[in-house]
C-alpha cells in the first residue's frame, strides 16, 4: 500500500515521478491501468482526488505547482490504484494495489530548488502505527561555508487527525539537549540543524518518542545550488537476519531511557 | 482455497528458496554493503563512519572510547587492493576522505567494504548479524556540498580470520530489475551496479523507449564478484527511456549518477 509523498523544502517544490510498472518482472504479474490519485488531510477527514488515468507500463511526473486544488499548507501524497478512490474517508484509503518486496514499488521522489538545484531519492511512505517511535543518528550536517542544513521529517497515519508532539535533538555523546521541535503527524516539519554542533565530529540525534516517520536530511550550497537528499535506515538496518526487529526495540529503549534520564 | 497457478509457485519458488542475502558463517561474522567508491580528478568520495557498538552500549563506551573497523577496498575487478584499520571515538562521526587509500589502485571506481570490529551482545543473543548500510557520500571538483546515498545491500561478510564471503543471492532464472526512475536527455547518467554474489555475473542493461516501448539499446557486461561496472546510458536528443537490469541477481539495484545537462547541477541516489 504505498504511497508517494510530495516533498517540501525550504525554496523548494516536490515532484513525484512514478510508475506504473512493478519494479521487478515476478513479483507482481497486473499490467493494467490505474487511476493516478492526490490525497491529503484537513484534520478530520482523508480527501482524495483523480488527477489522471495511467496507462500500463507508462509513467508520470506531478509535481506540487500541477496541483492548484491542494491545498497549500496541506501535506498531499500520491497513490495508484487499481479503483477509484473515494472523494472522502474517515481513514486513509487502503490500496490493495502495487505491492512489491524486492524491492519496494517505488518512485522518484524530489525537491526542486526555485533557483534551478534539483534533487531526488527512490522512496515511498506507508502509514506508521499511532504511537510509534522515531530514532535517527544523523552523520549529515555539512559544516562548509554557504552550507545549509535542513531536518524534513515525514509522518504519515491512518487517522486524518493532526496530532503533535516533542521531537528533541541531542548530542549523543553529552546528551546535551540541542533543540526542541514540535512535529505533526501527516505532516511535513522543517527543521533548519545549522549550528547545533559545536564540531564536525558531532553527531545528531533525532528522537520523537510518540510519533514515527521518515527522518530525511537535505542539504544545499546557497551558492551554487547543488543539494543532497537522503534519510537515515531504521535502526533495525544495523542487523540482518535473526530477530532484527528485537535489535531496533533494544536500540530504541536504551536510548529512550537516556533521554528519560537526561530529561 | 489458493489457487496455485504457475505465476505463485514462481514468485514461491523466487522469494522463498533464493534469498536476497544468504546468512554469513559464523554468528560472530560481520557484515558490510558493497559501497562504490569513484576516484578522479573530479570526483571524490568519503564515508562517513559511526561505532555501531558505541550506540548500544553508551555507557560502557565512556571508558572504551576507541573503537577500530576495518576498511577493504576492491578495485572495479573485485581483487582487493588495500586494507586499513581505522579507529573512531565512541558516539562521534568520523568522514573519512577515501582518497588517501584509493591511490594505491590504478582504477577510477571499485568497491569498499566496512567492518566494525565490537559487536553488541544483543546481536548474538537474537542471532542477528551486525551490518554497516551506512553513508557513502561523493563531492565533485567544482562543489563543496556532499551529496549522501546510503547503503543498498547486506552483500559481504568477515570472519575473526579475515576470511570474506560474498552474501548477495543469486537467481536460478534471469530476474529483471526495472528502475524507477525516467533516463531522459535532459541529463547525463553514470549507474554503477556491484556484484554481491560469489560469482561473475553477466548483466545486461536495457533502455526502452518510454513512449513507444521498443527497446532502444541493449548492452552487456560481465562483473566479477565483488566488482563493479560503471554503465553510462546513450539516448537521443529528445527522448525518455525505461532502465531494465537483466542477471542472475536477486536484486540488481544501482547507485545512480545524474548530471543535468544545461545546470550541472548533480543527483546521486540509489535505484
Amino acid at each position: 500500500m504505498p504511497f508517494y509523498p510530495l516533498l517540501e523544502g525550504p525554496e523548494c517544490n516536490g515532484s513525484v515521478e512514478l510508475f506504473n510498472f512493478a519494479p521487478n518482472d515476478w513479483e507482481d504479474a497486473s499490467f493494467r491501468e490505474r487511476f493516478l490519485n492526490v490525497s491529503w488531510a484537513d484534520g478530520s477527514l482523508w480527501h482524495s482526488k483523480c488527477i489522471s488515468v495511467v496507462s500500463p507500463g507508462a509513467s508520470v511526473s506531478v509535481s506540487r505547482n500541477d496541483l492548484s486544488y491542494l491545498p497549500k499548507s496541506k501535506f498531499g501524497f500520491l497513490s495508484l490504484s487499481k479503483n477509484l478512490l473515494p472523494e472522502t474517508t474517515d481513514i486513509l484509503p487502503s490500496i490493495n494495489d502495487c505491492h512489491t518486496l524486492v524491492p519496494n514499488w517505488r518512485s522518484s521522489l524530489g525537491l526542486n530548488d526555485f533557483k534551478g538545484g534539483k534533487t531526488s531519492y527512490q522512496g515511498e511512505i506507508e502509514p506508521f502505527p499511532q504511537g510509534a517511535s522515531m530514532l535517527s543518528f544523523s552523520p549529515f550536517e555539512q559544516k562548509f561555508k554557504n552550507i545549509e542544513n535542513y531536518f524534513i521529517f515525514i509522518n504519515l497515519e491512518k487517522s486524518p487527525l493532526y496530532r503533535k508532539t516533542d521531537l528533541k535533538i541531542f548530542n549523543p555523546l553529552s546528551m546535551k539537549l540541542l533543540k526542541t521541535e514540535i512535529i505533526t503527524s501527516n505532516s511535513i516539519t522543517i527543521i533548519n540543524i545549522d549550528n547545533l554542533c559545536d564540531l564536525e565530529e558531532n553527531l545528531l540525534l533525532m528522537a520523537s518518542e510518540n510519533m514515527a516517520g521518515i527522518p530525511l536530511y537535505f542539504s544545499r550550497n546557497k551558492i551554487t545550488r547543488q543539494m543532497s537528499l537522503e534519510h537515515t535506515h531504521p535502526p533495525a538496518s544495523f542487523a540482518i537476519h535473526g530477530k532484527r526487529f528485537a535489535v531496533q526495540q533494544e536500540l530504541k529503549k536504551i536510548w529512550f531511557e537516556r533521554i528519560k534520564n537526561t530529561i | 482455497m489458493i489457487m496455485l497457478t504457475s505465476y505463485n509457485l514462481k514468485k514461491m519458488i523466487w522469494s522463498k528458496l533464493q534469498p536476497v542475502t544468504y546468512k554469513p558463517a559464523n554468528k560472530k561474522d560481520v557484515v558490510s554493503d558493497l559501497f562504490v567508491w569513484l576516484n578522479s580528478p573530479e570526483r571524490k568520495t568519503y564515508f562517513d563512519l559511526i561505532s555501531i557498538y558505541s550506540l548500544f552500549c553508551p555507557s560502557k563506551s565512556n571508558t572504551l572510547s576507541n573503537f577500530t573497523v576495518r576498511f577493504v577496498f576492491f578495485d572495479n575487478d573485485g581483487k582487493k587492493f588495500a586494507e586499513e584499520k581505522i579507529s573512531i571515538n565512541s558516539l562521534q562521526k568520523k568522514t573519512i576522505d577515501l582518497s588517501v587509500f584509493l591511490s594505491k589502485s590504478s582504477a577510477s571506481f571499485g568497491t569498499f567494504a566496512v567492518f566494525h570490529e565490537n559487536i553488541p551482545n544483543i546481536f548474538l543473543e537474537t542471532n542477528s548479524y551486525l551490518s554497516e548500510r551506512g553513508y557513502v557520500s561523493y563531492s565533485s571538483k567544482k562543489d563543496n556540498l556532499r551529496h549522501y546515498v546510503h547503503g543498498n545491500f547486506d552483500a559481504i561478510s568477515i570472519n575473526s580470520s579475515g576470511n570474506l564471503k560474498m552474501l548477495g543471492g543469486l537467481s536460478l532464472f534471469k530476474r529483471q530489475y526495472k528502475l524507477q526512475c525516467l533516463i531522459d536527455s535532459d541529463a547525463k547518467f553514470s549507474l554503477a551496479l556491484t556484484n554481491p554474489s560469489p560469482l561473475k555475473q553477466r548483466i545486461s542493461f536495457s533502455l526502452i523507449d518510454s513512449q513507444t516501448r521498443e527497446i532502444m539499446n541493449r548492452e552487456s557486461f560481465l562483473i566479477a564478484s565483488c566488482g563493479c561496472i560503471i554503465f553510462s546510458p546513450k539516448i537521443n536528443n529528445c527522448g525518455s527511456s525505461f532502465l531494465v537490469i537483466e542477471s542472475h541477481l536477486v536484486m540488481a539495484r544501482p547507485v545512480v549518477f545524474k548530471e543535468y545537462v544545461t545546470t550541472g547541477n548533480v543527483d546521486i541516489f540509489h535505484g
